[in-house]
């Protein structure tokens, strides 16, 4: 699923003096079937918005984005978003969390039970069908939050920096197995972090947004062989690549702060 | 050994909640049998048992208990049901809140006991006026949570299912609804309580049955012993009505259980 996004703005009502605030201004990319592609950028750079519009959660003020040729209201492209809070349903146990977007497509109960058995066991957790979210640590519910996601067997991953909230260590885990997962279905993921670190380990290429007018600051190919562990991080190119992407990201942030000073 | 030790665990909680109850029956006994306390103030514990003990025989405290607790129950579920549908209605839908917004905010500020006599003129001194005053209140104490837990779902639920392709009927049904149960609880607790304060208003007002009714009969007679009895039958009604309440919840709404405010 090749993804086209042309010359996107979107722009929200600000508060009070009735003026309109853009956070993407006539922003384009192509994303590549297969690939996977992290954004990464400073906090209100428009990183989120960007995500959600290609969800389908939000409308786009400009612009249009294209899956396969066809417009994302016309494409049969499934699409699955994976928050940093996680969004699981409290009240919902790990299988019924993982069964709910079948549940919703009138998939049959048995159905439904097989693809959360498979979903649960590709995440790791099984053993804890019967659990309700609340009884597992964050590590263990985002991973449950991907496996709803994985479960309606998107073409489209999109996560919205899905680890920020976890520790270094589990963090670094739950990141091994994405590429794990990411690898063995050859799923399309656009990957939204601040981690520059994590950006680098994980993605073939690396868009850096800066705050707007101007959007894309900068495109890095990340060219280290896969499959990566953590030991990629010890080589040279991967150190050179994330200060790049640091420096990039770094720049953008300070003439943000200059901006409102 | 494990079973053993967990057995003296619940004897000593059990103890520990008991021991005031028991303390106060104790000082209650002591005091009227030993003191001379006007039985205006404070009857014999062993009057009010055996008061207790003539109305069960002669079948009329069950009578009046059973007629108090099905205009308590009728108006109580009545009302809360039609309270957390419209609940759910008025929080759902913005045009429909605003179009009730200032019927509801007016007429929930009118303290619902001030109704009764406009209650009596309308029905009579039936039943009628006894449970829809029950069930106004008992709407009112659900409608304004349920609108407040249908309003506050937390979006990102409802940005969950909506990716996970749910359209706008199952998001009500299977996130708002689960997501705003707890405050549909808070606000049943509450009309629980209120039913039990309303039904013993309007029995003490008019009519010529039930508890409220049993209490107003004691007064005009000064038999103190009768009325004493009657209220801790009620106190006794209104624990067990919050206990079956409290029950449902963890019934109904399992993920609760063992979650604290942290969580």
């Amino acid at each position: 699923m090749k993804i086209q996004i042309e010359g996107l703005s979107k722009s929200f009502a600000k508060n009070g003096n009735g003026g309109d605030q853009e956070v993407l201004t006539d922003l384009s990319l192509e994303v590549r079937s297969g690939e996977f592609l992290s954004i990464a950028g400073p906090s209100g750079c428009g990183k989120s918005t960007l995500l959600e519009i290609v969800a389908g959660l939000q409308q786009p003020s400009r612009g249009r984005i294209t899956i396969d040729g066809l417009p994302l209201e016309q494409s049969q492209c499934n699409r699955a978003i994976v928050f940093q809070q996680y969004g699981l349903f409290p009240w919902l146990s790990v299988s019924k969390n993982v069964e709910y977007g079948l549940k919703i497509r009138g998939i049959s109960k048995k159905k439904r039970r097989q693809a959360s058995e498979k979903y649960i066991h590709m995440v790791h957790l099984d053993g804890y069908e019967d659990y309700y979210p609340h009884e597992l640590s964050g590590g263990m519910q985002q991973r449950v939050a991907l496996a709803r996601s994985l479960a309606t067997e998107p073409d489209v991953l999109l996560l919205d920096e899905p680890f920020a909230a976890l520790d270094v260590l589990t963090k670094e885990k739950c990141a091994q197995e994405l590429l794990g997962i990411w690898q063995e279905t050859k799923l399309t993921v656009l990957y939204v972090t601040h981690d520059v670190t994590e950006a680098v380990l994980l993605s073939d290429r690396i868009v850096v947004l800066g705050r707007p007018p101007k959007n894309i600051r900068s495109v890095l190919d990340v060219a280290i062989a896969r499959p990566r562990t953590l030991a990629a991080k010890l080589g040279d190119q991967f150190r050179i690549l994330e200060h790049q992407a640091r420096t990039a990201i770094n720049d953008e942030a300070i003439a943000g702060e200059r901006c409102m000073a | 050994m494990k079973r053993g030790s967990f057995n003296l665990r619940m004897c000593n909680m059990l103890l520990r909640k008991l021991a005031l109850p028991i303390l106060v029956i104790v000082c209650w006994y002591v005091a009227t049998t030993f003191w001379s306390i006007h039985p205006i103030i404070l009857p014999k514990l062993q009057a009010v048992a055996g008061d207790f003990c003539n109305y069960v025989q002669n079948g009329e405290l069950l009578e009046h208990t059973v007629i108090s607790l099905r205009r308590c129950l009728v108006g109580l579920v009545g009302g809360s049901a039609l309270g957390i549908l419209m609940g759910i209605l008025l929080g759902w839908n913005r045009y429909l809140e605003e179009l009730f917004d200032i019927a509801v905010n007016f007429t929930r500020a009118i303290p619902k006991t001030a109704l009764a006599p406009l209650f009596i003129v309308w029905f009579g001194f039936e039943e009628m006026p006894k449970v829809l005053l029950i069930g106004l209140a008992s709407y009112f104490y659900t409608l304004i949570p349920t609108i407040e837990g249908v309003k506050n779902v937390d979006a990102l639920y409802i940005k969950s299912a909506r990716s996970l392709g749910a359209n706008d009927r199952q998001i009500l049904l299977s996130v708002v609804i689960p997501a705003a149960m707890p405050a549909m609880y808070a606000g049943l607790r509450l009309a629980t309580a209120t039913a039990m304060v309303v039904l013993v208003f309007v029995e003490i007002l008019s009519g010529n049955s039930g508890l409220g009714y049993l209490l107003e009969m004691s007064r005009s007679s000064l038999n103190m012993s009768t009325m004493y009895m009657t209220l801790v039958v009620l106190g006794v009604l209104g624990f067990v009505l919050d206990w079956l309440v409290r029950r449902s919840e963890t019934w109904l709404m399992p993920w609760q259980k063992g979650r604290t405010i942290s969580s």
